[in-house]
């Protein structure tokens, strides 16, 4: 009876171990975002947060929120490097930003969403660069 | 029995242009220009714009199965004419345009415009005709010679140019024909950044 019991105990461990290693990934750290200001209307941008679907998630959308940043038309910029929860060694892909533009009085537009990117090289790691995505449009 | 051949090509000749004429292109064209909206007013999912010839239903847009939900999805006029009619136009984000002719139609014809990829390429796109939908990855253009409809409901077939024509963007003509004895009665295009003008319907 023993006998029977342990290899189940080994199984069950094994898929426990395996089920706990498919939920959770470790942080991806220091992730940057590279994002080229190309507005139409030559607007100053800023960007407010990236969002990207989760391979280890099953495609679902993750949003992360980047500290504000301002980047000039023409310019490429990068986010300050965030770490991205659930990501580490993880396929990301649909990058997306989320910018507002300088309106002509001076006020900021809402926020708008570029077209999604998914790079070539998908995997998160530490100091990892994505981009550069392009901002082009916002109407 | 030379005459006999010579008169077996005729009316052979006769039968296809007959029957080639059948499928041309329909008495007559109804459109839309999208001139009498309002400026400045938005459109968000479940706002309809009734029309003469139809009544279009603003409708979510899909990336990989997933609907866009940001609070900026919408439509409104544009004064612009990058679609390629005459300004205004209609200006969609994050958004489908669902058209339902308020009689089936045998053809319906727009001229549109995509904003480009990231990678500067054809845009993922949408598309819906008597029930069938798809994602289209490389937008518009891509479609060009599908097949599409709800077997039952009305199949037809797409016909797309959809070219470069800024640094932006692609544009050009689309056109859904049903088959032949078939009719369409729901048509769905739906972009990220697009444009739309001078729909038709062919009666």
């Amino acid at each position: 009876m023993q006998h029977a019991q342990f290899p189940s105990l080994l199984l069950s461990t094994a898929f426990a171990l395996s089920g706990a290693s498919a939920a959770v990934a470790d942080t991806c750290k220091d992730v940057v975002f590279k994002v080229t200001n190309n507005h139409f209307e030559e607007r100053q941008i800023e960007i407010r947060s990236v969002k990207f679907r989760n391979r280890h998630r099953g495609g679902a959308i993750q949003s992360e929120d980047v500290p504000n940043k301002l980047c000039n038309y023409g310019a490429t910029c990068s986010t300050a490097g965030d770490n991205l929860a659930d990501a580490d060694k993880v396929d990301l892909y649909d990058i997306q930003v989320v910018f507002r533009h300088k309106n002509h009085d001076g006020t900021w537009s809402r926020e708008f969403i570029t077209q999604p990117f998914t790079p070539t090289y998908r995997k998160c790691k530490d100091g990892k660069q994505y981009g550069p995505l392009v901002v082009r449009d916002s109407n | 029995m030379k005459q006999f051949k010579k008169m077996t090509l005729w009316s052979v000749a006769l039968v296809l242009v007959i029957v080639t004429n059948s499928h041309a292109a329909p008495a007559q064209y109804q459109c839309y220009n999208f001139d009498d909206l309002v400026a400045g007013k938005e459109y968000t999912v479940g706002d309809v714009i009734d029309t003469e010839h139809a009544t279009i239903t603003i409708k979510p847009y899909f990336t990989n199965g997933t609907p866009a939900t940001a609070t900026v999805r919408h439509a409104e006029s544009a004064p612009a004419n990058i679609a390629g009619g005459t300004a205004p136009e209609l200006s969609l984000y994050l958004v489908s345009l669902n058209v339902v002719p308020h009689q089936p139609v045998t053809r319906i014809k727009t001229l549109l415009a995509q904003n480009i990829s990231q990678t500067g390429d054809f845009a993922d796109a949408n598309i819906e005709v008597n029930g069938e939908k798809h994602e289209s990855p490389r937008g518009f253009a891509q479609m060009n010679g599908k097949s599409i409809g709800k077997p039952g409901k009305g199949r037809a077939k797409i016909r797309a140019t959809v070219l470069p024509t800024s640094a932006n963007w692609h544009a050009g003509t689309l056109e859904v024909r049903a088959k032949p004895g078939e009719a369409i009665e729901s048509f769905t295009l739906g972009g990220h950044t697009w444009r739309v003008d001078d729909m038709c319907f062919g009666l």
